[in-house]
């Protein structure tokens, strides 16, 4: 479509116009943020219909020139970015609306809602871009989007803190996508994604050289999408506003490094063992991550734990060429996590900003839209029949299991049935049993009014809650577009004209198998906490050290500190005092320099010009006379 | 007028200061006015050469030569021109001084002196960008010395005296070795034409040593030996470890808008000296000491980095961040690829426009807070907004954010280094790697910075700060202008710049 070039450019308008009107508007800035992103997702509904109807359009200009070679930018639709532009438009949209009721005793609601444009502008950049190197520009736009807004309340030192790591640990992983698209470059002589594709499916690049550079691409992949070892960040980013963490942490761009694999696609599947680390990376960090969400007692960081989790199953999908499978994953994901993320903002402000869930409890009679939502979310989630959830999780099980090996097949089922458990242990521990937040006057943590901690939980505005209704509806139905019985439209759409080969479907049993272990995991959850008929702490119990080490995260963020941070701090230090010896040493050579200039400048206060004339010219001599001095050495 | 635009942007600002010198020094507000008049005068002529410079055309344009005197044998002619490496860099000086000269609007000590050294800095930065003449150069070169020495000497800081002197010495002998070189360089090549008689002519000493008489004449080892005489003498300048340490005293001691200039056009005297002079009289040598210089780079850009990690001042920090920046360009020009020297002249304009801003925040910061101890910050997001927005920008200008200047001289510094041939860098690969690992580091320091000062809880102290004035708009507004209109649209630099790239590199290599 001709015109998609609108598409980030509205969010782009609304974040100049709150730039420099922001704080004239204050609140009524939130309706300028969602006039731009209504706009864009009309404009995204066009390119799709457009897309699906077979035209595709592409424009490039100069963008910088060396020798011969010139770089270029545009914008170009295709079908996986056609479909990535519904969602990001769709959850940038309702996350807008959200935020206007979430946000708005926030006097810096005009500077929140000028970096969600921000935010969207770049977003929606980076998945129009027609080649690898304008979609790294916006790639870093979005990490620096999403270092303003986790660093948000920046008075916080949590919030400060978490900001500059999430930063810093994505940018590790930009290292390596910077020097994997720069030897693609100097192969290819080309960033544009029609040129890398012709280039590898020709075996212009060769072995080792493509896997060299899949596995670097990767890298900014594993930063980004929060997979092992660079996941340390996302739990810390949800210091940031809850909006914030639905949009940005867990629908749009933490998926930056899937849809990127994605879009990469042909250079990996060039690589044997670029895909197997990518699958093993997935299921790994799918598994590891879902561990530690069984544990935690914050409602966000649980929710942020099964993020990185989900993202995991993604990537083991790609990693196991499930193309299709991680796409469709990626999608139906963000809807219900921004779902579930929104419906716990709901929830945190019901609960006076508290996010610990052992203070929760009995919601599901007082806020009724909420709770339903949030049981979608969590149904769907789980992978139950038929939310959109139990389509994606299937077929990325059915690529593990026909592509992969028995191992990494384990461990995604592991993963499911412990994804089922934890979300149903938050949704019990949440919703169910009494209140347990009353009468409570500790933690004051966010800096709100007083006068909030008074009262009963009750629902929140139609602000709030029709995003949440439509997200549930999204929750529910995403999944058909991707239905066996109408031959995997999705698959048909997203495949046409690439060479990504065959898209890996289980059989019938697989599916029964995959409800099974959802199921398991939601009765075991009810068992502990609803039921109550195996005590809460029945795992604790039995085994104290696993759940220490969960609760603590691994032990990695220590780890990283004792063998990153510190010493690099320590080396900086060491090399500041050898700076400094270096420089002691010259005070010592040019000592008597400087006690003749007191005397010098004390005569040229007096401000009379031939004094200045006497001190350059002499000024230019010890010039001359060094040089003479030191002639011998250079002659 | 217009043919001879290079002559006039050389005495526009002498002018300038010729004029404020008859004005007498109780008139602040006309002197101001003035200075910032001849500044901004100089920038419209640097923008008319941009738009009148032939982006096509290899070699010299706007080219003059006039004889100046004879020595003996030696003839030393008054001989200015631009290339697109000089026009770029012409305008970088405009610019900044011009932002500087309103930065320093709030000095109200001997005002007038102020801007008559400012201006006639100007003079000599400019003249070191179109002298074609050695003799010229150097003179040109040297010009610039005295008035920052006393810029830094009298507005400076506490232990301004001795930074002022540090700097004139240390630089001091970097001229006294660039000036022998250049005698040398003089002599081989004029003993080789005698009895023709040969001039210190920039362009004609270029094609004696690289087509003519003295290509071959003059042996290996003293080539080698020029060419390290004349990368030294411009290190210090750059300035390239281990020769830094005169910089961040220089920095932390001098005026705000000394500042400016000395991180925005002095340092780039010596990334320009040693593409004009070393990389274009001597190319086969600039490929002989390639890895030499690759590693030097890649020492700057880590040492650099590791340094500003651990400062306690933030203008020390910022002033340890240009040694790093500085890496990224002789890392460029030692690739020898197309790709690597447009990033090296990239990175000479780009880092001039992001340190001056960084410079000028820290000043600004420091105005009001009456501390640049990083520590002693904090939550300045809230007593001064528009100015911590600002630093922030700066701070992501500077560690390489796409869509400002820095990321592209990043960009075509890597993808010159990694595609550098291997006959010339055989450890490319080793050293690029090391190199873009540097900018995790870049990101450190300027987040851990930016997570000490503007964040934090506000501090009680601050509380009645006054945030940005209109006058300080003009500076930051600006500068972050031109780092994002290149960020977003390199092709309006390369452009300029690309034809004599090719140039330069299609000698190198060939």
């Amino acid at each position: 479509m001709q015109l998609a070039w609108l598409i980030p450019v509205f969010p782009l308008i609304a974040f100049l116009i709150l730039l420099f009107f922001g704080r004239l508007l204050q609140e009524k800035s939130a309706y300028v943020g969602i006039a731009a992103l209504a706009l864009s997702f009309i404009y995204s509904v066009l390119a799709l219909f457009e897309r699906v109807g077979g035209e595709t359009y592409t424009y490039v200009f100069e963008w910088m020139t060396f020798g011969e070679t010139s770089l270029t930018m545009g914008y170009e639709v295709t079908a996986l970015n056609a479909m990535m532009l519904i969602v990001v438009t769709v959850v940038s949209l309702l996350v807008h609306v959200f935020s206007r009721e979430y946000m708005h005793e926030d006097h810096r609601i005009h500077v929140f809602y000028s970096y969600l444009g921000l935010f969207s502008f770049s977003m929606l950049g980076l998945v129009l871009a027609p080649n690898i190197l304008q979609l790294f520009i916006f790639w870093e736009l979005v990490g620096l989007c999403s270092f303003l807004l986790v660093g948000f309340w920046y008075f916080k030192p949590e919030a400060a803190s978490a900001a500059k790591k999430a930063f810093l640990t994505t940018r590790i992983g930009d290292v390596g996508l910077l020097i994997g698209l720069v030897l693609l470059f100097n192969e290819v002589g080309s960033f544009a994604y029609a040129d890398i594709y012709a280039a590898v499916e020709n075996g212009m690049v060769e072995q080792p050289m493509v896997t060299a550079i899949a596995l670097l691409v990767f890298l900014g992949a594993v930063g980004k999408s929060a997979q092992f070892p660079l996941h340390v960040w996302l739990p810390d980013a949800m210091e940031g506003p809850t909006p914030v963490s639905a949009l940005i942490h867990a629908a749009t761009m933490v998926a930056a490094g899937v849809y990127l694999v994605g879009v990469m696609y042909p250079v990996f599947l060039a690589s044997e063992t670029a895909l197997t680390v990518v699958a093993y990376t997935g299921a790994i960090t799918a598994f590891f991550a879902a561990t530690m969400a069984l544990v935690m007692t914050d409602i966000k960081r649980v929710l942020a734990y099964s993020t990185i989790s989900q993202l995991g199953f993604m990537i083991l999908a790609l990693g196991t060429a499930g193309y299709v499978a991680g796409l469709f994953h990626l999608m139906t994901h963000a809807f219900f996590k921004a779902l579930l993320f929104l419906g716990a903002g709901s929830v945190i402000v019901a609960v006076h900003h508290r996010q610990d869930i052992s203070v929760m409890g009995g919601l599901w009679s007082k806020m009724k839209i909420t709770s339903v939502t949030f049981l979608i979310g969590a149904l769907a989630i789980a992978g139950i029949f038929p939310l959109a959830g139990f389509w994606s999780k299937e077929e990325i099980l059915a690529s593990a299991l026909l592509n992969g090996n028995g191992f990494l097949f384990g461990l995604a089922l592991v993963t499911a049935f412990m994804t089922a458990f934890y979300m149903f242990r938050l949704f019990f521990k949440t919703f169910t049993g009494d209140y347990r937040g009353a009468h409570d006057d500790e933690d004051e943590a966010d800096g709100h009014g007083e006068d909030d901690h008074h009262g009963e939980p009750h629902e929140n505005t139609g602000f709030m809650t029709m995003p949440l209704v439509v997200l549930a509806v999204l929750a529910v139905t995403a999944g058909f577009v991707n239905l066996p019985f109408i031959g995997y439209p999705l698959e048909g759409f997203l495949t046409a004209g690439l060479n990504l080969g065959d898209q890996p479907h289980g059989e019938l049993w697989l599916a029964f198998l995959s409800l099974a272990v959802a199921a398991g995991g939601i009765l075991l959850a009810w068992a502990m906490y609803y039921k109550g008929s195996i005590s809460e702490d029945f795992f604790a119990a039995k085994a104290p050290a696993v759940h220490k080490l969960l609760l603590n995260k691994y032990y990695l963020d220590e780890l990283y500190t004792a063998v990153f941070v510190k010493p690099t701090v320590a080396v900086g230090r060491f090399f500041w005092e050898m700076d400094k010896g270096i420089v002691d040493g010259m005070v010592n050579l040019i000592g008597r320099f400087t006690s003749t200039s007191g005397r010098t400048f004390g005569k040229t206060h007096n401000g009379q010009l031939q004094t200045y004339g006497v001190v350059s010219v002499l000024g230019g001599i010890v010039v001359i006379a060094i040089a003479f001095v030191l002639r011998g050495y250079f002659g | 007028m217009m043919g001879n635009i290079l002559l006039w942007l050389i005495v526009v600002p002498l002018v300038g200061a010729l004029l404020i010198l008859t004005i007498p020094r109780e008139y602040t507000n006309v002197i101001r006015s003035l200075a910032g008049l001849t500044a901004a005068v100089a920038l419209v002529l640097s923008l008319v050469l941009w738009g009148m410079f032939d982006r096509g055309a290899a070699g010299m344009q706007f080219y003059e030569q006039l004889e100046w005197f004879t020595l003996g044998f030696m003839q030393v002619n008054f001989e200015i021109g631009a290339d697109g490496l000089s026009v770029p860099l012409i305008a970088l000086t405009t610019i900044v001084t011009l932002f500087s000269i309103v930065a320093s609007f709030t000095i109200e000590h001997r005002v007038k002196e102020f801007y008559v050294w400012t201006l006639v800095l100007l003079t000599g930065m400019l003249g070191v960008f179109v002298a074609l003449d050695m003799f010229l150069f150097f003179l040109f070169f040297e010009l610039t010395l005295i008035p920052m020495f006393f810029l830094i000497g009298i507005w400076g800081g506490k232990m301004r005296e001795y930074a002022s002197f540090k700097f004139l010495i240390y630089t001091g002998l970097g001229s006294g070795i660039m000036f022998i070189t250049f005698i040398v360089i003089y002599v081989q090549a004029a003993l080789v034409s005698f009895p023709d008689p040969m001039s210190f002519s920039i362009v004609e000493l270029t094609e004696a040593y690289t087509e003519g008489a003295a290509a071959g004449a003059v042996g290996g080892a003293m080539k080698g030996g020029m060419f390290l005489a004349l990368f030294t003498a411009f290190a210090i300048k750059l300035p390239v470890f281990p020769f830094h340490t005169w910089l961040p005293n220089a920095h932390v001691e001098a005026p705000t808008a000394a500042s400016m200039i000395l991180a925005g056009v002095l340092l780039k005297m010596g990334g320009y000296g040693l593409i004009r002079v070393g990389f274009g009289i001597m190319p086969d040598q600039a490929a002989r000491f390639a890895t030499l210089i690759a590693v030097l780079g890649v020492i700057n850009i880590i040492y650099g980095a590791l340094l500003a990690l651990v400062q306690t001042d933030l203008k020390a920090l910022v002033a340890y961040s240009s040694i790093s920046h500085m890496g990224i360009v002789l890392l460029g020009i030692a690739s020898i690829t197309e790709a690597g020297m447009q990033g090296a002249i990239f990175q000479l304009v780009s880092h001039g426009f992001i340190s001056a801003l960084l410079f000028f925040m820290v000043g600004a910061i420091y105005s009001r807070t009456k501390t640049r101890t990083i520590s002693e910050m904090g939550g300045l997001s809230h007593s001064v907004p528009v100015l911590a927005g600002f630093m922030l920008a700066a701070a992501m200008a500077s560690l390489g954010l796409p869509g400002m200047s820095g990321f592209v001289s990043e960009l075509m510094a890597f993808i010159g280094i990694f595609g550098a041939p291997a006959e010339i860098l055989p450890q490319a690969v080793t050293l690029g790697v090391i190199a873009v690992v540097g900018i995790i580091f870049t990101a450190a320091y300027l987040l851990w910075a930016m997570q000490r000062t503007t964040f934090g809880p506000p501090k009680e102290k601050y509380a009645g700060l006054v945030d940005a004035k209109p006058m300080e708009y003009v500076p930051m507004v600006g500068l972050l202008a031109f780092t994002i209109l290149i960020g977003v649209y390199p092709f309006i630099l390369s452009d300029v710049i690309n034809t004599t790239v090719i140039d330069l590199v299609s000698k190198i290599g060939g």
